[in-house]
């Protein structure tokens, strides 16, 4: 069952051949036997089972939707009412949600499980999972290797076949370098595509929820129940939603694919670069015409990234302060010292860090020097997207610079950490759509993710070209050898 | 702590080597503004709700230390 994609697990439940309740006990079976992984903080099999029954009523009856009774997994920073919501961390360890993301009740709608929350770096900063008051999260291929972060524990319970497909959120990559590094698909949309109500907010003008999966017809199945318009997040667009399962056999045929040079530079490792270059090679076989395109300003990406993703963390983590929810200190003398002793407590070290940057470059003297300069640098940067896709249709790159790294190799250092975010920073700041499709493994037999651009609210398009590369490949098909 | 966020501010130093003179912050990728509504209430009461996940409350309000003597 749990070698199937979702959406032959959908006929099968249309053709009632198996319950929901059947499968949502076999992958919570699963997860139970894949405890070493840590990839969910919650499950709760009683609340599972009983949307499953719900379920199958709702099949018996007819009127399901392509996603009735699939079990689906959460990233544990969607509200989920009744659901522990942790943001993976310690301040919000105890956090009962008292309210449904607009996420999660597109999922409702549409009948889905609520199968369990995925393990996540704390307040989705990190690029490994290693930053999770929950402990980290293992890379099903290797476990001595991280998943990639921040929706690490989503990457890892999909590649693990946990579950068919789990959501995420992309604020600087945290959706495309999990799924690259574990050898899954994922797609962060087009900033405002997804509503963010509900959503525990990291950096608000960056992060958009997206989903993880084993195939492109899957990710557009997911889209469609994610992707609608909700009044309750004021950056979410009233922008009607493409057809992405109808429009998946439109293929790459005639599609200038770009290959921005800075993406093919000496950052780039040679057992990455292989699998790449075999993709891009693979596409214009399949009918793509190669251009090549520049985006000069790529470099300053990153430095940009940390002064407006740290300044915009600082504003909205100030909400927790031990008064309204989440963690207070046990002991204290008065108010500012409450707030102080609940946050020292309940933020870990990266999150402090981010907290003090951001605090800052936003402070009286700095920040015209850091916050402004890094709003004209993102300018700069779109900017290079927007001449870039006068001459492509889409744009091809790596995801990560490397494979996935050995859990610990990094933490004692976090600007080589933030530096690997390279490839997947300029999107966020763009506010363009990307993705991380698998297309072989390099060094230790750790997986490669190709990454495809697309311009503003052209997730149709890059889940076609994604669909026909592997309607020609099966590298979306192998799995780690670990989990049979 | 204190040579990381050096290390951090350095990296992000970096900055000041662009021209951007004449460029115009970006705050929303779409250049949208932001949508406004009818003033009228639009949320039904939920305090009890809300305040059931909050460390210390009573009748109805938040508790926390004294401020004003």
């Amino acid at each position: 069952m749990h070698g199937d994609t979702l959406k032959q697990l959908s006929s099968q439940l249309a053709a009632r051949k198996v319950s929901s309740v059947e499968l949502t006990r076999h992958f919570l079976d699963r997860i139970a036997g894949a405890k070493s992984l840590n990839a969910f903080i919650t499950v709760d099999p009683e609340r599972s089972l009983a949307q499953a029954k719900a379920a199958d009523a709702r099949l018996a009856k007819g009127g399901a939707a392509p996603l009735t009774g699939i079990p689906i997994a959460h990233k544990d920073l969607f509200c989920a009412k009744g659901w522990r919501t942790t943001c993976g961390s310690r301040m919000l360890a105890d956090f009962v949600a008292p309210y449904d993301a607009h996420v999660i009740e597109q999922f409702d709608r549409a009948g889905a499980v609520l199968l369990g929350k995925t393990n996540m770096d704390e307040f989705a900063m990190g690029s490994s999972n290693e930053n999770s008051y929950f402990g980290p999260v293992k890379n099903p291929w290797d476990l001595s290797a991280v998943p990639g972060g921040s929706s690490g524990g989503s990457a890892a319970a999909v590649a693990a076949r946990l579950c068919p497909a789990a959501t995420g959120t992309d604020t600087g990559g945290s959706i495309r370098q999990p799924a690259s590094f574990t050898g899954v698909c994922g797609l962060r949309p087009t900033y405002g595509r997804v509503s963010r109500f509900g959503m525990v907010a990291f950096a608000s003008s960056l992060d958009q929820g997206g989903a993880l999966a084993r195939t492109a017809e899957d990710l557009a199945l997911v889209l469609d129940v994610m992707a609608s318009f909700d009044e309750r997040d004021s950056t979410c667009v009233d922008q009607p939603k493409d057809d992405y399962a109808g429009a998946l056999a439109d293929g790459v045929k005639g599609l200038r694919i770009g290959l921005p040079r800075e993406y093919f530079s000496k950052d780039l490792a040679p057992d990455v670069a292989a699998p790449i270059e075999a993709a891009i090679a693979e596409l214009r076989r399949l009918g793509a015409t190669v251009v090549d395109v520049s985006l000069p300003n790529q470099h300053l990406s990153v430095p940009a990234y940390y002064v407006l993703a740290p300044a915009e963390a600082s504003s909205n983590l100030s909400r927790f302060d031990g008064v309204r929810y989440g963690h207070r200190a046990a002991e204290y003398t008065d108010l500012m010292d409450m707030y102080k002793k609940s946050r020292a407590e309940g933020f870990g070290a990266e999150v402090k860090r981010r907290i003090m940057i951001g605090t800052y470059v936003l402070s009286h003297g700095y920040y015209d020097a850091y916050y402004l300069q890094a709003q004209k640098i993102r300018r700069l940067i779109a900017g290079d997207f927007h001449a870039a896709f006068k001459r492509c249709d889409l744009i091809v790159g790596p995801a990560a610079p490397s494979v996935a790294f050995d859990l610990g190799a990094r933490d004692k250092d976090p600007v080589q950490m933030y530096l690997d975010d390279l490839y997947t920073i300029p999107i966020n700041l763009a506010g363009l759509p990307g993705m991380s499709i698998p297309c072989g493994f390099g060094a230790r037999g750790r997986p490669v993710g190709l990454q495809i651009v697309g311009n503003y609210w052209s997730e149709a398009r890059m889940l076609s070209a994604a669909h026909a590369f592997q309607q020609a490949t099966d590298w979306h098909a192998k799995s780690p050898p670990g989990f049979p | 702590m204190q040579q990381e966020m050096n290390a951090i501010l350095a990296m992000v130093d970096q900055m000041a080597a662009a021209d951007t003179a004449g460029i115009e912050p970006m705050a929303h990728p779409q250049e949208a503004a932001q949508r406004l509504r009818e003033d009228r209430a639009s949320e039904p009461d939920q305090r009890e709700n809300f305040q059931s996940v909050a460390p210390a409350v009573e009748d109805g309000l938040y508790l926390v230390p004294q401020v004003i003597e």
